[in-house]
Formats: C-alpha cells, sequence, structure tokens
C-alpha cells in the first residue's frame, strides 16, 4: 500500500510536468502566428463618421430590475425577465406588453425568445428553466401551460434554443452548460470544464456548425462541440468575471464583456485574443456585448449606466450612449440589425437606432 | 482528499491540453485580414452602421407627408 501511494505521487508529478510544458507549448504556438495587430491591419480602413443613436422606444412596466432580454426573428416582438420575477413580451413598434407572467422565483437572469415566436424560455433562482407556450387566447393562463425543462444545481444564468422550438441550451451557476430536449425535458449534453459559475452562452451562426461559447467567473471563455460535449478551444486572458459573450457575425471570432471594465475579441482560427476595446476612463465592467450585422460595430452595456459603441476594427470607441438611470444589463440587436434594445436595473428597457 | 482523484482530475486536464495543442492554426494578419474584409463586405447591409432613413427603419419617427 505504501508503494501504491508513492506510484501515485510520481503520476501525479509527472502530469502536473506534463501540463506545465503543454500550457508552455501551446503559449509558444500562439505567439508564433502574432505577427499583427487587428487594428494595424484595419489601418487604411475608412474611419467612421459621427453616430446618431437616441432611445427611440422606452419601454416601461417592470417592477424591478431588468436582468435579461431577447428578441423574436419578427425583428419587433422581445421577451424581458425581471428580478421582481415577471417576464413579459412586448411589441417593441408600439410599447404594447402582449403577454407577462409571474415565475416562482425572483431574480429570473435568463429568458430566451423560441424561433417559431411561438414559446419562451426562462430561469433564474429556481435552478430551473421553463418553457412557455405563448397563446393569444384571453382564457388561458399561461402559468398553466408552463414545461420544466432544465434542471442545474444552481441558478440559470443564461438560456438560449437552438435552430429549432425543440432543444434549449442552458449556463448555469452550478459550473456547467447543458443541452436539453424541450419535449422530454431530458439532458441531451452536459458540457463541464468551467472552474466556477458559467455566466453567458452564445451559439455559433447556424452556417458554422455545431458549437456555442461559454463565459464565467473562472475568467475563461470556452468554445464546445455541442455533439460531444467536449471543450475545443479554450481562452483565458480577462482578468475578472465574464459577463456576456457574443459570436462575430461570420462565426470566426466571438467577443466578451468583463467585469474588469474591457471588451475583448477572439480569433477561432488564430486561436487568440486579437483586441481589447477598453480606456482608462472605463472602470466599471460591462454587462453585455453584441455586434451589429456587419460586425463592425460592438454595442456594449456598462455597468456605470451607459453604452459604449466600439469600432470592432480599429479599436477605437465610436460613441457613448447615455439614458439609463442604473445599470445596463442586457443588450441584443435587433434580428434584422435595425436596432438595438438595452435592459437595466432601472426597471426600463430602451430601444435604439 | 485522495491521491487517485488528483491524478484523475489531472489526467483530464493532461488530455484537454493536448487535445488544444493540436490544433490547426492561422496568423493572425490571416484571421484579421478575414474579419476586416467581412466587415467591408456586410456594410451596405449594416442599418446601424449606415444609418437607415426614416422611412425604412420602423424605429426611426416617420417623416410627416404634406401635399403640395
Amino acid at each position: 500500500m505504501a508503494t501504491d501511494g508513492l506510484h501515485e505521487n510520481e503520476t501525479l508529478a509527472s502530469l502536473k510536468s506534463e501540463a506545465e510544458s503543454l500550457k508552455g507549448k501551446l503559449e509558444e504556438e500562439r505567439a508564433k502566428l502574432h505577427d499583427v495587430e487587428l487594428h494595424q491591419v484595419a489601418e487604411r480602413v475608412e474611419a467612421l463618421g459621427q453616430f446618431v443613436m437616441k432611445t427611440r422606444r422606452t419601454l416601461k412596466g417592470h417592477g424591478n430590475k431588468v436582468l435579461c432580454m431577447d428578441w423574436c426573428k419578427d425583428k419587433r416582438r422581445i421577451v424581458s425577465s425581471s428580478q421582481d420575477g415577471k417576464v413579459i413580451v412586448w411589441d417593441s413598434f408600439t410599447t404594447n406588453k402582449e403577454h407577462a407572467v409571474t415565475m416562482p422565483c425572483t431574480w429570473v437572469m435568463a429568458c430566451a425568445y423560441a424561433p417559431s415566436g411561438c414559446a419562451i424560455a426562462c430561469g433564474g433562482l429556481d435552478n430551473k428553466c421553463s418553457v412557455y407556450p405563448l397563446t393569444f387566447d384571453k382564457n388561458e393562463n399561461m402559468a398553466a401551460k408552463k414545461k420544466s425543462v432544465a434542471m442545474h444545481t444552481n441558478y440559470l444564468s443564461a438560456c438560449s434554443f437552438t435552430n429549432s422550438d425543440m432543444q434549449i441550451l442552458t449556463a448555469s451557476g452550478d459550473g456547467t452548460c447543458a443541452l436539453w430536449d424541450v419535449e422530454s425535458g431530458q439532458l441531451l449534453q452536459s458540457f463541464h470544464g468551467h472552474g466556477a459559475d458559467v455566466l453567458c452562452l452564445d451559439l455559433a451562426p447556424s452556417e458554422t456548425g455545431n458549437t456555442f461559447v461559454s463565459g464565467g467567473c473562472d475568467k475563461k471563455a470556452m468554445v464546445w462541440d455541442m455533439r460531444s460535449g467536449q471543450c475545443v478551444q479554450a481562452f483565458e486572458t480577462h482578468e475578472s468575471d465574464i459577463n456576456s459573450v457574443r459570436y462575430y457575425p461570420s462565426g470566426d471570432a466571438f467577443a466578451s464583456g468583463s467585469d474588469d471594465a474591457t471588451c475583448r475579441l477572439y480569433d477561432l482560427r488564430a486561436d487568440r485574443e486579437v483586441a481589447i476595446y477598453s480606456k482608462e476612463s472605463i472602470i466599471f465592467g460591462a454587462s453585455s456585448v453584441d455586434f451589429s450585422l456587419s460586425g463592425r460595430l460592438l454595442f456594449a452595456g456598462y455597468n456605470d449606466y451607459t453604452i459604449n459603441v466600439w469600432d470592432v476594427l480599429k479599436g477605437s470607441r465610436v460613441s457613448i450612449l447615455f439614458g439609463h438611470e442604473n445599470r445596463v444589463s442586457t443588450l441584443r440587436v435587433s434580428p434584422d440589425g435595425t436596432a438595438f434594445c438595452s435592459g437595466s436595473w432601472d426597471h426600463t428597457l430602451r430601444v435604439w437606432a | 482528499m485522495s491521491g487517485s482523484s488528483s491524478v484523475a482530475a489531472m489526467k483530464k486536464v493532461v488530455q484537454q491540453l493536448r487535445l488544444e495543442a493540436g490544433l490547426n492554426r492561422v496568423k493572425v494578419s490571416q484571421a484579421a485580414a478575414d474579419l476586416k474584409q467581412f466587415c467591408l463586405q456586410n456594410a451596405q447591409h449594416d442599418p446601424l452602421l449606415t444609418g437607415v432613413s426614416s422611412s425604412t427603419n420602423p424605429f426611426r419617427p416617420q417623416r410627416v407627408c404634406s401635399f403640395l
């Protein structure tokens, strides 16, 4: 028995040294390919002019902090969720509320619209992700048709339908992500690797295949193969929690927003960070990021109540948007790119264009 | 903590690192050129970038029609 212990110690030590040497090799490989900076490649690109972006609609109705929102594919409906447990579906053109449901828990941190537009998913402190079919029948109680799909062992931080209404991808404070079948509630795949709470996820654009990226409190962004459950790439350059991740429209890169007050761009083919969007004057965390349709603009909502608009290629800030009276907690560009919506701890959502 | 679980955990770490080390990577100059290319090619179809006029953006205020 004593000899077994000795053997294990040797194996552990040799594994540790192999890990160190592999990490060193990875850094070397990545550094070799770092021949230029993105903004240098973009030097000759025409600079962007002045942007006039204003709040065009304000959606009022939540009784507490807005935590999450998502657009419907019809480019006009929006679902939002709040700390007070309410989930509301809005018509953003008219600002009318079309549906409202009260969750049995507070802090509904995640919500998503189904691709068909016929259902929404949400969850938070209840550790679950539930799906609600949307009905226009006044006699039907939305809460009655609720279907519990995902079960985690800690809070639900993010959820997203895949290409269809049939599958949902979730991220949780329990450190894992998971893929679920909506109809049966069955767990199809789980993704282990984060060393702490997972705070966000984003699915790759459908043309690029079955992968998604997640970000967490372990400062890591991880790219996963949905079929195998394997982590295919990992990036650890942020200095604090990663609150938001979003794919670049081509699927070859993704952006992240973090509590370290920076947003960063990671290129998947170069396998490294290729840009940092930061300023000395920005000291509050970025809570949510999204790209404009061409990927040229990166919109980021911050805990200092502002939204900064970045030139993705040149790395410079092109605009700063004021309006919210508390932290911006969520931000998404509309499906046709004509506007973007932000949600805030000031209880409102704003549509900007 | 038992010795064997640390070994098992380290084995996973090493396996993962081996996988990542085997990746085919592209030079940043190439990757950056492709990102730039994508932006420029799609710039015209990006309403928030080009600033779509009021008549086509459903969120911007409509101009009032007047009969002359």
